[in-house]
């Protein structure tokens, strides 16, 4: 990998300096749009951390298959009624964090 | 089982009882039985690795679950859709039961990358499958040495913590960008874990990294088991219970 610098104008407010890490390398190929705009999005960091701890556990009796999850964060569980045949646990665990 | 290259990092495995497709963003999948479900598996966000194409597949008969990292944007994904994902972070298991009457249980353990997103283990039909992502000893000459060493400190954390784990099929990265540091990932891994089926991937195109690889003599404790790869679309049809040949 290359560690990268990119300058970005928005809005023509401001000049972001932006470092996009990516590990693997993958920033000169094709995939560097997405890395890009994924990098955009964080910025304004959407709260998706907060849905995930909040997954809801939906049960149907309706189709032949349905998928269950399961999470230990019962208490922050919501129901539907929605014929989502996907059910899931979510056991969190401790989060490993990388010293870089 | 049988377990198709798709493309890049994309794998399809075909079990008894589901299917599953990791990082899918393009190419040619076989024919799958409608009557079993299908759990699409993204490690994370990067464009090599993840691909709104994966919605498509859930526009037919067939129930399709979608597992994602947590990096993904949900902000392009509808609220339909998002009926059908769990979004894991690393450090997370997590249970999908399914079936009749949930009588049928997937278990996803997910792992921190190096890169980005996270690492699948799933265990599911008295199987056990391990997708990598982008989790790997991103070693790279240029770096400065102390990144390169806290890449191998990172890389080691997680894989230590399946060391000794019995996996039958095992999608680790094997990169010749990264030259002559290529295959310390990989090697890492099959000296850890207990891998009965290795497929390399990430490859970008260059299949003559996996006989490189085969013809180090790092590899002879483990080269048996590592899938020749050629091609998109290559298929392998593992046995019901492979030997491990030392």
């Amino acid at each position: 990998m290359k560690l990268t610098t990119k300058k970005l104008v928005l809005t023509g407010l401001a000049v972001l300096t932006m470092a996009a890490i990516s590990a693997c390398g993958s920033t000169k190929t094709a995939e560097t749009t997405a890395a890009t705009e994924v990098t955009t999005e964080a910025a304004t960091t959407e709260a998706v951390t907060t849905e995930a701890a909040t997954t809801e556990a939906v049960t149907t009796e309706e189709s032949s298959e349905s998928v269950e999850e399961t999470t230990e964060e019962a208490s922050a569980k919501e129901s539907s009624e929605e014929a989502s045949s996907v059910e899931a646990t979510t056991e969190a665990k401790e989060t490993t964090k990388a010293a870089n | 089982m049988k377990i198709t290259y798709v493309h890049h990092s994309a794998f399809l495995a075909d079990l008894w009882s589901a299917a599953l497709l990791f990082d899918y963003t393009q190419g040619r999948l076989p024919d799958l039985d409608t009557n079993k479900p299908l759990f699409v598996f993204a490690s994370h966000r990067h464009g090599d690795h993840y691909s709104d194409k994966i919605f498509d597949l859930g526009n037919g008969p067939r129930e399709v679950h979608y597992v994602l990292s947590d990096d993904i944007s949900r902000k392009k994904i509808g609220e339909e859709q998002s009926r059908h994902i769990s979004f894991v972070k690393p450090g997370e298991t997590l249970t999908l039961t399914y079936g009749t009457e949930g009588s049928l249980a997937l278990e996803i353990t997910t792992f921190k990358s190096t890169d980005e997103g996270v690492a699948f283990l799933i265990k599911v039909d008295g199987t056990v499958i391990y997708h990598a992502g982008d989790l790997n000893n991103w070693r790279w000459e240029g770096e400065p040495e102390e990144w390169n060493r806290n890449m191998a400190k990172n890389y080691s954390v997680e894989v230590d913590k399946l060391a000794g784990e019995k996996i039958d099929a095992a999608f680790l990265p094997l990169d010749p960008r990264q030259e002559e540091n290529f295959y310390l990932g990989f090697d890492e891994f099959m000296r850890k874990a207990e891998v009965v089926h290795a497929f390399p991937m990430h490859c970008w195109d260059d299949y003559s990294v996996i006989e490189r690889l085969k013809s180090m003599e790092v590899s002879i404790p483990y080269r048996d088991r590592i899938a020749m790869i050629e091609r998109d679309g290559e298929s392998f049809v593992l046995e019901q219970e492979p030997q491990i040949h030392e």
